[in-house]
């Protein structure tokens, strides 16, 4: 039940008759759980432990959820009604583990434990105590009310886990083998209507292509962001080696008339630089022309554009082209991406809260909100990677089944070596540079900070 | 919407939400009241050796080893056992000391003895003293209250905060990561904040959705409060030194015993979380004190480390500017026996002692209450303070609490009210 039952109260206690109105009535319970586990519960057996912890989950002490009045008495006697209750530091760890696969400061059993209790093996061996937990000497009772401190590990476990539970879900496990975010597009933004990414195999202006994209856009105010994906550094040359040329941007209705045209050497961004005839782009920026839309209706972007490498980087780049990225971005209320984002966070409102939710649903609105908030706070101001630095190494089975051999155990009866065990930081690096962990729209630091906010909830932290 | 914006708004619910208690606010570093600390030796020091000392009475069986050649010995007003560093305690602080002797703690057992010393009543429920104050003087204050273990009943009246780790109460105080050099900052401010708004907002749509429990109700009120002053303590966190210039646990081989304290870094921690605003009163603990076996060379030790605990506080509230303001009181489940059991240990006995120290004051440099040679607690008059063995009472917990309330001006206090000492002598410990 999480709570002991109600003792007796002492003449001239405040709360006197709503301790005494529920000492009697969880006596009488006692009392009837006693006789039926003597006799068994229905047509079951006597002694049937099984039996009684089904019925006392069963019973009103454990279910109840609401009241109807605001009698004080009442109110008093069912202080310790239900089965809310703050998760115990143990509980939250197991629940993060089960929910996100992500174990904060979880020790294999072969790494020194510098006498922690084994059973601890996660962050509970270090902030437990703080997060009210007992060490079984001269604490020997957990909290049960939440204070400023465990706010706090509250919300350090929260930004802790959310970390690295993202990066992986978006750049070491491929969709369909995620643990939250199957299925979500990571260049999805709450603007995101419609794009694609394309190999621009012509190499001079004069074979300069037409790369497009076409979909619906709302009448108003709409973005078309042209990006490099994959820029080219050369640490010999100290700078850039694959240029991006952006003619033109044409947007069209869908009868094909020029609605709106934008040359790239006019247009003043920190990205583009004007290079006469085309706008030079050699930075994995996010290029924002503003367009107007006459009418909802089906439109194309077009970008006229080729690609040049110097010799070096044509070595290096092997048969790599450069790539250009097309996004429509339209209202964050009403574009594809914010259906997107709604319908994964009523799955997360499920998974982890266990709340149901509709995407229309208040709660999801408001968390969508959040997204908004938080997106619109850093795509334009910040890099195009991943740049998070996540605690991912604190978990030591954050590679399992991604990396064969991350991690080292010692054998048998062998000592632990800190030159030979534990990470190999060696494999590791190799395996990082595999990783393409870009994010160019600013989409999954954000789903980052909305898992740090979901892992932080009230219902999350609570029975 | 500001932190404190969010907190006064909860302050105001809470009414009506939860009653009993009061919210914290943030910080309150403008709290300029006095400050409290309860250092609990758990486990029964042994008094006749330390503040109640007692020589060998002929006929009888030997009540302390160190008699047998040594005195009685004296410092102001107040005398003391020639044992552990009881000299250079008592000669440094008697003159801020007041000992009362021969409290009744009704009880042999560690559980009843503790909840009757720290609270005043030997049935659980009632809140320790450390509670009271910080629920009374300091309700809007995060972390009003700080224990480092022990007894902590709060009563409902407000919460404590365990103290454990400098690391990673700055990890708390910035969660966000921004002081760790490998990790993080894991958010910028401006979302860090934005998220913080959402939370509260949607906590306290759940709150405010009818129908709630008195338990739930009161979850939510709680969790309100926690989340939105959790980093309130970042200027306490900024004020704790790094952990080499923090003071080290100390260990001890005596003999086939191993004895550890760390009641210093806790005394340096308490005077730090009250000198950044973030606390006024604190229980210190030093467990070790349960001597059945080889009772003096235990008790050596412990009273000893206890002594110097308490004198480094002392000295650590003095370079923090806030050993004029600082209250302690120092006590422990009850005595020990008044006589050594075949281990030479000595076991449980119902009469301790209390110890309250407090600069300047006309009521330290005395001892007060009595028990006889054989550690007997004799009834002592409240009002003159002398033995009356006709019409007296034996100094109980309770006496002293209410004392104390009286005292440090909370005996009409909600929480005093609500945990009455109906029907009990005041006695003028404090003139």
């Amino acid at each position: 039940m999480g709570s002991e039952t109600v003792e007796p109260p002492e003449m001239g206690d405040a709360t006197f008759d709503g301790r005494l109105l529920a000492s009697n009535a969880q006596a009488a319970e006692v009392e009837r759980l006693a006789a039926g586990f003597r006799a068994g519960f229905a047509d079951g057996d006597p002694y049937s432990l099984k039996d009684l912890l089904t019925e006392i989950v069963l019973s009103k002490w454990f279910r109840a959820s609401s009241t109807t009045d605001d009698d004080v008495v009442r109110a008093e006697a069912l202080s310790t009604a239900g089965a809310k209750r703050l998760l115990t530091p143990e509980e939250l760890a197991r629940k993060t583990l089960a929910a996100t696969g992500f174990g904060w400061q979880r020790r294999r059993p072969t790494y020194p434990s510098w006498g922690d209790p084994i059973e601890l093996q996660d962050w509970t061996a270090t902030y437990g105590l703080l997060y009210g937990g007992i060490d079984s000497g001269g604490i020997a009772e957990r909290s049960r009310d939440i204070t400023p401190i465990m706010g706090g590990v509250a919300k350090r476990h929260g930004a802790a886990v959310a970390c690295p539970v993202v990066f992986k879900d978006f750049y070491l496990v491929g969709d369909g083998a995620r643990r939250l975010f199957d299925g979500l597009d990571p260049n999805e933004s709450p603007a995101h209507e419609f794009g694609a990414v394309f190999d621009v195999e012509a190499e001079s202006h004069e074979r300069k292509q037409i790369y497009s994209i076409q979909g619906s856009l709302q009448q108003g105010q709409a973005k078309a962001i042209v990006s490099l994906t994959n820029e080219l550094w050369d640490e010999g040359k100290g700078g850039h080696v694959r240029q991006l040329y952006l003619d033109r941007l044409v947007l069209r209705d869908d009868s094909g008339a020029s609605v709106q045209t934008q040359e790239f050497e006019s247009l003043r961004h920190d990205c583009v630089w004007d290079g006469g005839e085309a706008g030079i782009v050699w930075d994995m920026c996010r290029i924002s022309v503003p367009v107007d839309v006459p009418t909802t209706g089906t439109y194309k972007i077009e970008v006229e554009a080729w690609a040049e490498h110097d010799e070096d980087a044509q070595r290096a780049a092997g048969d790599e082209f450069a790539k250009l990225e097309i996004v429509a971005e339209g209202n964050t209320k009403i574009s594809a991406g914010a259906t997107a984002i709604k319908a994964k966070l009523t799955e997360l409102y499920g998974t982890l809260l266990g709340v149901p939710a509709g995407v229309d649903d208040p709660e999801i609105e408001d968390a969508y909100d959040l997204f908004v908030t938080v997106w619109e706070s850093g795509v334009d101001s910040s890099g195009p990677s991943f740049d998070m630095r996540c605690e991912w190494d604190s978990d030591q089975y954050y590679f399992d089944g991604i990396v064969e051999d991350a991690w080292l155990d010692p054998a048998d009866g062998e000592e632990w070596d800190w030159d030979r065990h534990g990470w190999d930081r060696d494999r590791l690096e190799t395996y990082f540079e595999t990783i393409d962990s870009s994010d160019r729209h600013h989409v999954v630091r954000t789903w980052a900070a909305l898992l740090a906010y979901l892992l932080t909830d009230y219902r999350y932290l609570y029975l | 919407m500001r932190r404190r914006d969010v907190l006064r708004g909860l302050l105001a619910a809470a009414g009506s939400a939860v009653a009993g208690f009061r919210l914290p606010l943030a910080n309150a570093a403008d709290y300029l009241g006095k400050l409290f600390v309860f250092v609990q030796a758990n486990g029964g020091w042994d008094p006749t050796s330390f503040c109640d000392p007692k020589t060998n009475t002929a006929g009888e069986r030997i009540i302390n080893r160190w008699a047998e050649q040594d005195e009685i010995r004296q410092a102001g007003n107040i005398p003391y056992a020639p044992f552990a560093n009881n000299e250079a305690f008592f000669e440094k602080y008697h003159a801020r000391m007041l000992v009362i002797n021969g409290v009744d703690a009704q009880t042999n057992s560690h559980t009843v003895g503790v909840v009757h010393n720290w609270s005043g009543r030997n049935a659980e429920g009632y809140p320790t003293l450390t509670a009271l104050l910080a629920s009374q003087l300091a309700p809007e204050l995060a972390t009003a209250y700080v224990s480092f273990g022990g007894y902590s009943e709060t009563g409902g009246l407000t919460r404590y905060t365990r103290l454990d780790n400098p690391d990673l109460l700055r990890s708390i105080a910035y969660p966000r990561g921004e002081l760790n050099p490998y990790f993080g900052p894991y958010f910028t401010e401006e979302s860090w904040q934005a998220m913080a708004i959402h939370r509260e907002a949607r906590a306290k749509r759940l709150a405010e959705s009818g129908g709630l429990l008195s338990g739930e109700a009161r979850n939510l009120t709680y969790y309100r409060s926690a989340l939105a002053s959790s980093e309130s303590l970042k200027a306490f966190s900024d004020a704790i030194p790094p952990e080499d210039q923090l003071e080290q646990p100390v260990e001890a081989r005596r003999g086939e015993y191993i004895f550890g304290s760390d009641l210093r870094r806790q005394a340096q921690l308490a005077i730090l979380a009250f000198k950044t605003g973030a606390a006024v009163s604190a229980d210190l603990y030093l467990d070790g004190f349960d001597t059945h076996r080889d009772n003096d060379v235990a008790q050596d030790w412990m009273l000893g480390n206890l002594a110097d605990g308490v004198d480094f506080l002392w000295d650590y509230a003095e370079e923090n500017g806030v050993a004029d303001r600082l209250v302690v009181v120092m006590g422990s489940d009850f005595g020990r026996t008044n006589f050594y059991n075949s281990d030479d240990g000595k076991d449980h006995w119902p009469i301790g002692s209390y110890v309250v120290m407090e600069k300047n004051q006309p009521w330290t440099n005395r001892v007060v209450g009595e028990t006889d040679g054989l550690h007997f607690a004799k009834r002592i008059n409240p009002t003159t303070l002398e033995r009356d063995d006709a019409s007296g009472t034996i100094i109980y917990p309770k006496h002293v609490h209410k004392a104390l309330r009286r005292y440090l001006g909370i005996e009409n206090s909600a929480g005093a009210l609500r945990f009455p000492f109906s029907n009990t002598e005041d006695f003028e410990f404090f003139g």
